[in-house]
């Protein structure tokens, strides 16, 4: 059963997808991602020395440092702070840890690969657009990663079959519950969920099968951007 | 990447008839190899000053046109430039970007009630709203100011250097103009001087490059 | 030209090859891991594996071009060769700043540091080594990958015959200077001798 959707889209549609790489001219890899409105840049440095801040270097395995901002104007509304604050933080360890499960850190030991992101527009999904953009950028900046990573989420807004994929943000913000999945297509494993709000088991199963399911279609607009990168 | 943000907000009591232009230049970690999360980037300031320079020097903003309601209201224009690939000539480029997200801007309509209470909405033949604010919803951009950047290297001029250009210029020099005019000249240091001549050359360079960035703006609004 | 490949892609069974750089084993497979091409390299005659090495090689591949080193990125290990600007000096030791990795430049931003320590200047009477007369700053060194050394810095080697100062400036003209022997470099304009542990060009 579909329900019409603020944008005419199915429950399991999801919204179109662009990604470019090679944006950042000084960057070993860089991607801009787009999810219809949502739009993040990710540039990627290194391997290379860690920034000052680090007190202890691993001899066995590198470092990876993200970095999200969000730009002043990325949301409506007043304008944004520069400062980073706890939302950015959390944002930043969360796709630390999407991005975690994939990159090969034994590659680069003793050095670290800054993964440097900024959402320059806000509208559902940044943090699936974010991962994506990252994923893409680290793959052209030639970093070791077992699989690229995709994200996608899986809302609940209260009814029944309300599950609804890839929310925008008026959708998100209704939503009392969602499911974030960053998910690793070709070896079919999770590095990371986020889920917030109450579920039970059979419908948080069905929103993971569900953001699952946008996960494999933005591996492939990935895939499909970094092959025609390649030089033939 | 530039946007424009409006806030109605109270006039500076000095200044009842004027509203705000405040810019604010970004560069995020992302854009280029120095730059690292954190650390202020030296060049904000000085970018964000010259473009704001440049905006009302050349009177391409009045902020006399920002007024909502004289003493009571008036419209602050929260100008935010971020830098998404530093590859030289942040100036140059910072300024086209400001210029094309103020001519992008829509105004809300406002109302300004007797006891000086705001609200949003309202129509455009309102003749309370329409009393001093900029014509039909948009921003008045009176001007276009263009900046060229030259970089000086040994006897070398060089325009529009790239990073790796100005990384290694002895000297940069910033060139506004307005159509015919002369609206700013900035040499920010540098271990060159630039002699009249120079500087002759790099107002000639800024008067070769303006109508083709001028054109720019104008076709991405077509 | 075979297709590009991308991380997660299974490139062949691991029973029938081996795992090398840009590449990882995966259950039954050898998958990639970098985007790039695959190349198969056959195994040595004399070697107990006899299996090819897959590995994978960001940027075209150039048939015949063995140098090229598999994985995605430029990083300084154990046994490359390494061409390193010094930065500054003390008695026991020579700071530099790593410039090139086997030949190819390295990124600016990169931040590589090397340090050469007093034992391993020379191979010969090693606590007789006086560092100052061996290299001094801004001159650019061949030297070898030791180990991934200390927090900071790779630890480098200048004890071989090939390896040592191969740029210096003179200190009069600041002209490069030439190579008289593994011991001593000239200003060709003065005529002037100084010392450094020289690297032996052919």
């Amino acid at each position: 059963m579909t329900i019409p959707r603020e944008d005419g889209r199915s429950a399991e549609q999801m919204r179109p997808i662009f990604v470019k790489t090679g944006v950042i001219s000084q960057a070993a890899g860089s991607a801009y991602v787009e999810l219809d409105k949502t739009k993040v840049m990710c540039g990627v440095y290194g391997p290379r020395q860690g920034g000052p801040g680090i007190d202890k270097v691993e001899f066995d395995r590198g470092r990876l440092d993200v970095d999200v901002k969000l730009a002043t104007f990325a949301t409506s509304g007043p304008r944004g702070k520069v400062a980073q604050g706890d939302a950015e933080r959390e944002f930043s360890s969360i796709v630390h840890r999407a991005l975690s499960g994939a990159v090969m850190t034994e590659t680069f030991p003793k050095t670290t690969v800054d993964v440097f992101a900024t959402v320059l527009e806000a509208n559902g999904s940044e943090l699936c657009a974010t991962i994506a953009a990252a994923s893409a950028a680290l793959c052209e900046a030639g970093v070791a990663m077992r699989d690229l990573v995709s994200a996608c989420t899986g809302g609940g807004a209260d009814g029944p079959n309300a599950l609804l994929l890839d929310p925008a943000r008026g959708e998100e913000a209704a939503a009392e519950a969602g499911v974030t999945l960053a998910y690793m297509c070709r070896l079919g494993e999770a590095s990371q969920v986020v889920a917030t709000g109450t579920w039970d088991g059979e419908s948080l199963d069905d929103a993971v099968q569900l953001a699952a399911s946008g996960c494999a279609r933005v591996d492939a607009a990935l895939r499909e951007a970094l092959r025609s990168s390649v030089p033939a | 990447m530039a946007a424009v943000k409006l806030e109605a907000c109270q006039p500076d009591p000095d200044a009842p008839d004027r509203g705000f232009l405040d810019v604010v230049v970004e560069f995020p970690p992302m854009c280029s190899a120095s730059t690292r999360p954190g650390r202020p980037n030296d060049d904000a300031h000085f970018v964000a000053r010259r473009i704001e320079d440049a905006l009302l020097d050349s009177a391409a903003i009045d902020k006399r046109k920002l007024t909502i309601k004289e003493g009571l209201w008036a419209w602050k224009i929260c100008l935010d430039v971020y830098c998404l690939d530093h590859d030289g000539s942040m100036l140059d480029a910072g300024l086209m970007a400001a210029l094309a997200a103020l001519r992008d801007a829509k105004v809300p309509h406002v109302i300004v009630d007797d006891r000086g209470k705001i609200t949003y909405g309202g129509r455009k033949t309102d003749t309370e709203s329409s009393n001093n604010t900029a014509v039909e919803g948009k921003i008045e951009v009176a001007a276009a100011p263009v900046a060229v950047t030259t970089a000086l290297y040994r006897k070398h001029l060089i325009v529009d250097p790239d990073a790796e250009e100005e990384q290694l210029a002895d000297a940069t020099v910033t060139v506004t103009m307005d159509g015919a005019t002369v609206v700013g000249v900035h040499k920010p240091g540098g271990t060159a001087e630039a002699s009249e001549t120079d500087l002759m050359h790099c107002v000639a360079a800024c008067r070769l490059n303006l109508e083709a960035r001028a054109k720019a703006i104008d076709a991405a609004f077509a | 030209m075979t297709a590009p490949v991308l991380p997660g892609e299974p490139l062949r069974h691991a029973d029938e090859v081996r795992s090398g750089p840009g590449t990882y084993v995966r259950g039954k497979s050898v998958v990639a891991a970098v985007m790039g091409h695959a190349r198969t390299t056959p195994a040595a005659d004399d070697a107990d594996d006899k299996r090819p090495l897959v590995e994978v090689i960001k940027g075209p591949v150039v048939t015949g071009d063995a140098t090229g080193r598999g994985g995605g990125t430029l990083l300084p290990e154990v046994g490359d060769e390494v061409f390193a600007r010094v930065l500054r000096i003390n008695p026991r030791q020579v700071w530099c700043e790593i410039v090139a990795v086997n030949g190819k430049a390295v990124n600016d931003a990169s931040g590589f540091q090397g340090i050469v320590r007093q034992q391993d200047v020379r191979a010969t009477e090693i606590d007789k080594v006086d560092m100052y007369e061996s290299f001094l700053p801004a001159d650019v060194i061949r030297a070898k990958v030791l180990s991934l050394g200390d927090q900071r810095s790779y630890y480098l080697t200048t004890a071989r015959n090939e390896l040592g100062v191969v740029q210096a400036k003179s200190p009069f003209t600041g002209e490069p200077m030439v190579p008289v022997s593994w011991q001593e470099m000239m200003c060709p304009s003065t005529q002037v001798k100084v010392s450094r542990k020289v690297a032996k060009v052919d």
